[in-house]
């Protein structure tokens, strides 16, 4: 592997650690979300750096772009003014690095004991194209998720449909008894 | 090398957001505990594809999916937090200790 290839998954990787931490630990919940962005853009280079262009842009339309502003909406409709957060880790606050340690190191084991697979062999890359005929079919074949997308239209159709009710619930209750 | 480094950093992405989902009192870094933890799974996913089998396109099918599920996951999520946030007048999910509306 490219040595100045390794690196540059190295940097993005920091960035993207770093910036998970800092918006698991500030105290300011804008200051989390904005990290949040940061993190999803990582990841979306961490796709874009292993080939799979048209995920990595999927990431950054669904996560940097549509998430994120839910994410910064919901803060800003649960805030009562802007007066300095107070740090609210609960009380459990060893709770979790105590299980997650077992995990994190079965996991390093694991990954650790995985053959390595050889660097001389160059995977393809994965073509919007080849993404679209498994996704839809065409003359020749493919087509074998269409069920599934339809599944997945359907549940963001109800989760979208849900949400709103769920989300405007009280403001019908109150003009009902108004 | 780079098949183990990435699956180390899924590893330790996923680690954090588990520990801020359990250590967080607030639902909605609760909620962004959760979706770090997708994505560590959906680079999981990805990095498997690439060097498993990546002739097969269908591999990147269950991240595509799982991103999908995970956005209105987030909605439904969020949306739920400002229905409780109007009930309980906090975020706090120490004081949500009521299923009653």
């Amino acid at each position: 592997m490219d040595f100045w290839s390794f690196i540059v998954l190295g940097v993005i990787s920091f960035v993207l650690l770093t910036s998970a931490s800092a918006a698991m630990s500030l105290s300011n919940l804008i200051h989390c979300a904005l990290c949040l962005v940061l993190s999803f853009v990582c990841i979306a280079c961490i796709y874009l750096w292993l080939g799979v262009e048209f995920l990595g842009f999927v990431q950054v339309l669904v996560y940097v772009g549509a998430v994120s502003i839910l994410v910064v909406f919901t803060i800003l409709l649960t805030r009562r003014g802007f007066e300095g957060e107070i740090i609210d880790f609960s009380g459990t606050v060893l709770l979790g690095p105590v299980l997650i340690l077992p995990v994190l190191l079965t996991l390093w084991w694991a990954v650790g004991s995985l053959p390595t697979p050889p660097d001389h062999i160059k995977t393809p890359v994965a073509h919007v194209a080849q993404i679209g005929i498994e996704l839809g079919g065409n003359e020749s074949g493919g087509g074998h998720y269409i069920l599934p997308m339809l599944g997945v239209g359907i549940l963001l159709t109800a989760a979208l449909i849900g949400g709103a009710s769920m989300a405007s619930s009280k403001r019908r209750k109150e003009e009902k008894w108004n | 090398m780079e098949l183990k480094f990435c699956l180390f950093i899924s590893a330790l992405l996923f680690s954090i957001g588990f520990v801020g989902a359990v250590t967080r009192k607030n639902a909605i870094l609760v909620l962004i505990g959760i979706e770090l933890m997708l994505n560590a799974a959906n680079i999981n996913f990805i990095v498997f594809w690439k060097y498993a089998a990546p002739h097969d396109a269908g591999g990147l099918m269950f991240p595509l999916f799982s991103i999908a599920v995970a956005a209105a996951e987030a909605a439904v999520g969020l949306a739920l937090i400002i229905a409780a946030y109007r009930h309980f007048k906090t975020t706090d999910i120490s004081q949500m200790n009521r299923l009653k509306g």
